[in-house]
C-alpha cells in the first residue's frame, strides 16, 4: 500500500530541493555583493586619502621652500630696494656703480620676476668684495648672473656685470590668496 | 481428537514464525478478559489472565482492557482481539480453481455474498482447507467476514489507550479449538457436533473427518437455542447428507436435558467445567484460550483477520511524517529565507555606504587632481627659481673666489661667468697648456662643483706670442628637490584621473 500519493512525494521532493539549494547557496557564497562593493570602496577611499595626504605634504614642502625665495611688496619697491642694496654694496667695496638698469618685470609660473642689471669696472679684489657685500645683505634678491671680463691685458681692471633678480607673487596669485 | 493439520494456507502473513507468547483480549460480554499464553514446543501454557467488569461504551471498554492487563501483570501491549460470535460470520465455502495470489480477491468477493456490504468495507480472514485442495475442481476455505469500520473503530479506541491490535481471532472458532483437545467422538462416528458455551450463547461446530463443516452461534434465548440447533442440523442434513451429524458432544457444562430426544442423536458431555490445558480456567475463557492456541500455531482452525486500522494508521503516520518533513523543510527554507532577506538588507545598506564612499572617493580624486595641478605649478615655480636654495657655502661669489684662488701661475683669466642654473664658466689663456689641466684637477677638488669639464682648448696668437685659450665649465652641485614618494603619488594620481 502506498503511504504517500505521487503529489505528496512531489511536494516533499520540491521542498527538500529548495532547502538543499538554499543551504548550498548559503554555504558556498562568499559575502554579499554589497559587502564586496563596500570593501572595494573602502580600499579606494583609503588609497585616495593616502594620496591626498602625500600631496598635501609635498605641496606644503614646496610652498615653504618657494615662500623663502619670494619677496613681498610691489615690483617698483623691490627694484628700489635692490638698487639701494647694490649701491650700498658698491660703497662698501669702495666702488661706484657705472650703470644700474632695472628691466621690465615678467611673469614666470605665476610669479613676477623683477631683474636689475648692474655694471661697473673694478679690480678683482674690489669686484669680489662687491659680490660678497651683495650676497651678504641678502635683501630679498638673488644674484642670478655674474660676468667678469678682463678686456685689456695690460690693465688689472675688470668689467663686472651683475644681474640681480627678485621674485614677487603674481597678481593672479595675490587675488586668489585674497579670495581664498 | 488432536489436531490434525487441516489448514493449507491462511490469510495472515505467510511464512510468519509461530509466536512463543500471545496476549488475547475479549471486549464483548459482561466482562473484559485478557489472557496471556505461551508455547514451549508443542506444550501450551496459560501464563496470566484477568478480567474486569465491562463498561457499556467502547472507549471505556478499551480502558478496562488496560486495567485488566495491569491486573493480570501483563506488560505486553500488543494484543489479539477475539471477535464475538455475533460480530463475525463464519462459513465454509467452495471457490473455483485459482492461483494462490488470486485467492484473496476471490475470498473478498465471496465474502460479499455472506455480508452484503461493498468489498472495501469488509474485513475478511480465511484458511484454505486441506481436503478440498486435493480436488481438481477448486478449493474450500473457511471464511470469516466482519465489518471493517467496526474493527477500525475498535483499533482506534485501543490505540488511544496505548494498545496495539496485531490481529483478530473469531470467538466461535477459538472456543471450538479450545474444546477439541478433549473432544473425541465415539468409534465409527465420522461427523459430530461440538456444542460449547460462548458468552450469552452457544457455539455449535460441526466437524467431519477433522474438517469444520459448519459453525453456528446459538443465542440461549431462554432455552430456545435447542430448537435453533435442531433446525440447523436438519438443514445441514438436507444440504450435505454425506456429512450429517451422528453424535453431539457437549462441552463446558452445557445442560443436555432434553437435547438428545430433540435431536434424535446420542449426546455426550466432555471436559467438565474447565478448559482443557487451561488449568483452572472456566468455560467462559474457552474462546480466548482457543484463540491463543491458534495464534501460537497449535490450533486446528488458525483463522486470523488482519488489523484494519494499521494501513490507515500507517498511511496517516506516513502522511504525518511527510507533513512534518515538509513543515520542517519549509521552516528551514523560511529561516534561511529570513536570513537571506536580512543578508540582502545588510547588503543593500553596504551598497549605499559603498556608493557614499565612492562619491567621496570621487570628490577626493577631484581634490587630488587640483592638488596635482597645484603641485605641478609649484614645481614649475621652483624650477623657475632655479631649484636651489641659496646658502653661504654655495654662493657664486664664494665659488668664484675659490676658483680664482686655485688658478695656477701662468693662467690668465679673461672672463668668469656665473648664471643661476648654468655651469660656472671660466675662460682664460695661458702660455703653458698643461696648466689648464692642473687647474681643472684642482677645481674638481672643490666641494661646490658637481662636475668640472673642459669647454674648449685652442691655440691662438697675441702679437707674436703663441698662447692657448681655454674654457672650463663647472657645474654646481645641487641638492635633491623632489622626494621619490611624492613623485609616485603625483604620477599615480594623474594616471587615475579621467
Amino acid at each position: 500500500m502506498k503511504l504517500l500519493s505521487s503529489r505528496e512525494r512531489l511536494l516533499i521532493v520540491v521542498a527538500v530541493a529548495i532547502a538543499v539549494f538554499i543551504v548550498i547557496d548559503v554555504l558556498t557564497s562568499s559575502g554579499t555583493p554589497g559587502s564586496r562593493a563596500l570593501a572595494e570602496a573602502r580600499r579606494k577611499q583609503t588609497h585616495a586619502q593616502r594620496d591626498l595626504a602625500a600631496l598635501h605634504r609635498e605641496i606644503d614642502d614646496l610652498q615653504g621652500r618657494i615662500g623663502k625665495r619670494l619677496t613681498s611688496g610691489a615690483p617698483q619697491a623691490v627694484v628700489q630696494d635692490m638698487v639701494v642694496s647694490a649701491q650700498a654694496a658698491a660703497g662698501a667695496a669702495g666702488l661706484k656703480l657705472d650703470d644700474v638698469k632695472p628691466s621690465e618685470p615678467d611673469e614666470l609660473s605665476g610669479m613676477r620676476r623683477v631683474p636689475v642689471h648692474v655694471r661697473l669696472s673694478a679690480r678683482f679684489p674690489e669686484a669680489a668684495r662687491f659680490l660678497y657685500e651683495l650676497e651678504r645683505r641678502n635683501a630679498g634678491y638673488e644674484v642670478s648672473q655674474v660676468q667678469l671680463v678682463a678686456k685689456d691685458p695690460q690693465s688689472d681692471r675688470l668689467d663686472l656685470e651683475v644681474s640681480l633678480v627678485a621674485y614677487v607673487t603674481g597678481e593672479k596669485e595675490k587675488q586668489n590668496a585674497a579670495k581664498g | 481428537m488432536r489436531s490434525q493439520r487441516v489448514i493449507v494456507r491462511q490469510s495472515s502473513k505467510r511464512g510468519e514464525a509461530p509466536r512463543s507468547e500471545v496476549v488475547v483480549l475479549s471486549l464483548s460480554g459482561p466482562e473484559v478478559r485478557v489472557l496471556q499464553a505461551g508455547r514451549r514446543g508443542e506444550a501450551y501454557l496459560v501464563q496470566r489472565h484477568a478480567s474486569v467488569e465491562a463498561p457499556s461504551d467502547e472507549e471505556a471498554r478499551a480502558r478496562a482492557a488496560v486495567q485488566a492487563l495491569e491486573r493480570a501483570g501483563i506488560r505486553e501491549r500488543r494484543v489479539v482481539v477475539c471477535l464475538p460470535a455475533r460480530a463475525v460470520v463464519i462459513r465454509r465455502v467452495e471457490l473455483p480453481p485459482a492461483e494462490a495470489d488470486q485467492l484473496p480477491q476471490l475470498v473478498a468477493f465471496e465474502a460479499q455474498r455472506h455480508l452484503s456490504l461493498p468489498v472495501d468495507q469488509l474485513a475478511t480472514g480465511y484458511c484454505e482447507l486441506a481436503s478440498a485442495s486435493k480436488g481438481a475442481a477448486g478449493c474450500e476455505v473457511l471464511l470469516a467476514v466482519t465489518r471493517r469500520a467496526e474493527l477500525a473503530r475498535l483499533e482506534r479506541a485501543l490505540q488511544a489507550c496505548g494498545l496495539r491490535v496485531e490481529g483478530y481471532a473469531a470467538a466461535p472458532l477459538g472456543a471450538a479449538d479450545a474444546w477439541l483437545e478433549a473432544a473425541t467422538p465415539s468409534p465409527g462416528v465420522k461427523s459430530w457436533l461440538l456444542v460449547a458455551p460462548e458468552e450469552d450463547g452457544l457455539v455449535a461446530q460441526a466437524v467431519s473427518e477433522g474438517l469444520p463443516v459448519f459453525t453456528r452461534f446459538l443465542p440461549r434465548n431462554g432455552g430456545s437455542w435447542k430448537g435453533d440447533l435442531r433446525r440447523s442440523l436438519a438443514a445441514h442434513s438436507i444440504q450435505a447428507p454425506e456429512t450429517a451429524v451422528q453424535e453431539v458432544l457437549l462441552a463446558g457444562g452445557v445442560n443436555p436435558e432434553g437435547l438428545g430426544a430433540l435431536l434424535g442423536l446420542p449426546i455426550r458431555s466432555i471436559g467438565g467445567g474447565t478448559v482443557p490445558g487451561g488449568g483452572e480456567l472456566s468455560a467462559e475463557w474457552a474462546a480466548l484460550a482457543g484463540a491463543a492456541r491458534q495464534w501460537l500455531g497449535i490450533g486446528s482452525y488458525p483463522l486470523r483477520l488482519e488489523p484494519q486500522g494499521r494501513p490507515e494508521a500507517a498511511r496517516s503516520q506516513g502522511r504525518s511524517r511527510a507533513l512534518a518533513g515538509m513543515v520542517a523543510a519549509l521552516a528551514l527554507a523560511v529561516a534561511l529565507g529570513g536570513w537571506q532577506f536580512d543578508r540582502q538588507r545588510r547588503s543593500a545598506a553596504d551598497l549605499a555606504e559603498a556608493d557614499r564612499l565612492t562619491q567621496q572617493a570621487s570628490q577626493d580624486r577631484k581634490v587630488t587632481t587640483a592638488l596635482v595641478k597645484q603641485r605641478e605649478k609649484l614645481k614649475a615655480q621652483w624650477s623657475a627659481l632655479g631649484g636651489t636654495a641659496t646658502s653661504g657655502s654655495e654662493a657664486p661669489l664664494e665659488l668664484l673666489r675659490r676658483a680664482a684662488s686655485l688658478a695656477p701661475a701662468g693662467v690668465w683669466l679673461t672672463e668668469m661667468t656665473f648664471e643661476r642654473g648654468q655651469p660656472l664658466r671660466l675662460q682664460g689663456s695661458t702660455r703653458d697648456a698643461t696648466q689648464v689641466g692642473r687647474w681643472q684637477r684642482s677645481l674638481e677638488q672643490v666641494g661646490g662643483f658637481r662636475a668640472v669639464e673642459l669647454g674648449y682648448l685652442r691655440s691662438a696668437t697675441v702679437g707674436e706670442t703663441a698662447i692657448t685659450q681655454f674654457r672650463i665649465d663647472c657645474t654646481l652641485a645641487e641638492p635633491a628637490v623632489a622626494k621619490p614618494q611624492q613623485e609616485r603619488v603625483g604620477q599615480q594620481a594623474s594616471g587615475e584621473l579621467p
